[in-house]
């Protein structure tokens, strides 16, 4: 009965309202390379204030979600990630759109999106609370072993190159240490540099390596076009999956989907981690690895999918416990603080009302999404056909503006101009860039987990690390991780050699 | 391939062989963690250098770009181009050094169109007022805050 009044409650004019315009703002937002979920929540917060409590709380989470999908639009059409938890998607949406497959592209991704948001929303209203105790067993040994594991999976996502895949990892978690430690107060590689103490922002080197980068690469045949192949236009736009490619997909929707919440409920792992982490276990589960990275739709749905998952999960211990599982969660902690709401048990008893009413829509603004984005990705198939003439300079001026609009700080533009040049060059020299971020993001949990596992080791840190159960189990997961990775590769140049040597023989 | 394999390998092992006394001056446990990857890196890059040497290891991977070099004219004279526009901005403001962007990149991407390419580069700088400084605020205009 209790249910009924709170799906009554989502679907009041103000209510519906807000998702919508919360769906819209997301998309757009996401949809432009360089403006993430965070900087569109915390802009939106203010226009919030004047909102009922439930309409403000929808409007922001549907901004959460709809940004990460959006993300997906100019990940698929530019290759460039509107949102760096839509770095794993550009890998396979890319070459669709290059073969001219744009919408099948796109419709995976919305459907893929549509069904990780759903399952999030599924796992905040039913799983929070037993879930939400499983973060609480994490300490330091596992927070670092679990970002040494994330760090080793990257080796395989290098297109098949490992060492070059964990170097490039590494580069990313020394850039990570860069500038003020925040235990002793001391400027790290900071070399009198004013602008260094305070680190390189993160977004400035995502818009750099992913944006910029592929704006380089553009310029090698700048009158070309995105799309290689004139087949768009014969395809039906269909805003489903059709069969064959939902069953393709089902098992992976639902692996990610899995994973998407349980990295979400993880706090400081976001929708960056859990696109990558689905992504290569998609592609360590597939019959076909060879398509990874050449338009594979399992690996668009396992990106999609996840990212989406840990938009509802990272709220699990933001409303539970009042740990934020990523930063959006973080800016709507904020937001429930305003709005006179406490985290915690609370939320599930007195404000029980607004809680289950924000959840429910959750679920609907999920649903509103999928439909909006797909009227939407139909006009935006166009960009693909425009001469890259055209693309290169709206990527370069929205690479400048949206470093600069994060905090008015000229030092960003540099940031992201040096980390493009940097990506242009790593690409072309098979270092992926992808890793690097990765190394960026695992950077700062990494270092604390190591320094408290440090204080906390009786003797050796390694023990310490081993000993206990959970680190065991992600030591075992990395070990797995790397040797899979190394037999993978090994048996791609056992493969090419025995094709030259076969071209030899007379 | 392999050539640029090895000098990054040894750029790299350079690189942190030179920054590894350096983290002596960092404070307490500060210099763990950048200790910790820094040997890594260099760990990493002995073996990319090895694999190098041993022709039956060098990866099939060669990169995005297929390791040809030749056709970099264009991108890096649009990076410096770019570049020279975002350094301008501090005296001339973010308008007038987007615009004169837009002139280059005309001649440098050479825009088949020039006339549909002005229009198209003249409404993206539209979209950037209208979303950028009048809808979030965002002081485009003020050549202070770019640092002029």
């Amino acid at each position: 009965m209790d249910i009924l009044l709170f799906l009554a409650s989502v679907l009041e004019p103000m209510n519906l309202f807000a998702i919508l315009v919360g769906v819209v703002c997301g998309l757009l937002i996401g949809g432009l390379p360089g403006l993430t979920a965070n900087l569109g929540v915390a802009l939106l917060l203010p226009v919030t204030y004047s909102l009922d409590v439930t309409a403000a709380l929808l409007m922001l989470m549907s901004l959460y979600t709809s940004a990460i999908y959006g993300g997906s639009f100019a990940a698929i059409l530019l290759g460039a990630p509107g949102t760096s938890a839509s770095a794993a998607t550009a890998l396979d949406g890319f070459q669709l759109t290059r073969k001219g497959e744009f919408d099948k592209a796109i419709r995976i991704a919305t459907f893929s999106s549509v069904v990780g948001g759903l399952a999030s929303g599924f796992a905040l209203l039913i799983i929070a609370p037993p879930l939400s105790l499983l973060s609480l067993k994490f300490g330091p040994a596992e927070y670092f072993m679990l970002a040494v594991f994330g760090l080793t999976i990257i080796g395989t996502l290098s297109s098949g190159n490992v060492v070059k895949g964990l170097l490039s990892g590494a580069l990313g978690l020394f850039i990570s240490v860069i500038g003020l430690d925040l235990d002793s107060g001391f400027p790290r590689f900071a070399f009198g540099m004013r602008e260094l103490v305070s680190g390189f922002n993160f977004v400035p080197v995502v818009i750099g390596l992913f944006s910029v980068s592929q704006a380089l690469f553009m310029c090698e045949n700048v009158h070309g076009s995105i799309q290689q192949n004139d087949t768009a236009n014969n395809n039906k736009w269909r805003f489903l999956p059709t069969f064959p490619e939902f069953r393709e997909i089902r098992t992976t929707l639902a692996r990610s989907s899995l994973i998407g919440i349980f990295v979400g409920i993880l706090p400081g792992a976001g929708g960056d981690i859990g696109s990558w982490v689905s992504y290569n276990e998609a592609r360590r589960f597939a019959k076909d690895k060879s398509q990874f990275g050449k338009g594979a739709i399992v690996g668009i749905a396992a990106s999609e999918s996840a990212n989406n998952a840990v938009t509802g999960s990272s709220l699990v211990p933001l409303l539970t416990l009042g740990i934020p599982g990523s930063a959006t969660a973080a800016i709507l902690l904020g937001a429930l603080i305003i709005h006179g709401l406490v985290p915690g048990r609370t939320l599930f008893t007195e404000h029980a009302n607004v809680t289950y009413t924000v959840i429910f829509g959750f679920m609907l603004a999920n649903l509103v999404m999928g439909v909006i984005g797909m009227l939407i990705a139909k006009r935006m198939a166009l960009v693909a056909t425009v001469p890259q003439t055209f693309i290169v300079p709206v990527i370069l001026v929205l690479s400048i503006v949206g470093s600069y609009s994060l905090g008015n700080n000229i030092f960003d533009v540099y940031t992201m101009l040096g980390f493009g040049l940097l990506g242009y060059f790593m690409r072309k020299t098979g270092f992926s860039p992808a890793p690097l971020i990765l190394g960026l993001i695992l950077g700062p949990i990494a270092e604390t987990g190591f320094r408290q596992s440090l204080v906390l080791a009786p003797s050796n840190v390694l023990f310490y690390i081993l000993e206990r159960p959970i680190s065991l189990v992600l030591v075992a997961l990395t070990l797995l991780s790397i040797l899979s990775a190394v037999r993978t590769e090994w048996r791609q140049m056992r493969a090419a050699r025995d094709g030259d040597s076969t071209k030899l023989k007379p | 391939m392999n050539w640029i394999n090895r000098t990054i390998a040894l750029c790299m092992i350079a690189g942190s062989v030179t920054l590894l006394p350096y983290t002596e001056k960092f404070p307490g446990s500060a210099a763990d963690f950048p200790q910790l990857v820094l040997v890594v890196i260099i760990v990493l890059s002995v073996l990319m250098f090895a694999r190098s040497l041993v022709p039956s290891l060098v990866s099939i991977n060669a990169g995005e770009g297929d390791g040809n070099f030749s056709r970099i004219a264009h991108p890096v004279s649009t990076f410096a181009a770019t570049a020279a526009a975002v350094f301008a901005m501090r005296y001339i403001g973010f308008y007038p050094a987007i615009a004169g962007l837009g002139v280059l990149l005309i001649g440098i991407l050479g825009a088949k169109k020039p006339a549909m390419f002005i229009g198209a580069y003249a409404g993206l700088l539209v979209f950037v007022f209208l979303v950028f400084q009048l809808l979030l605020n965002v002081p485009l205009d003020s050549t202070r805050l770019w640092g002029g």
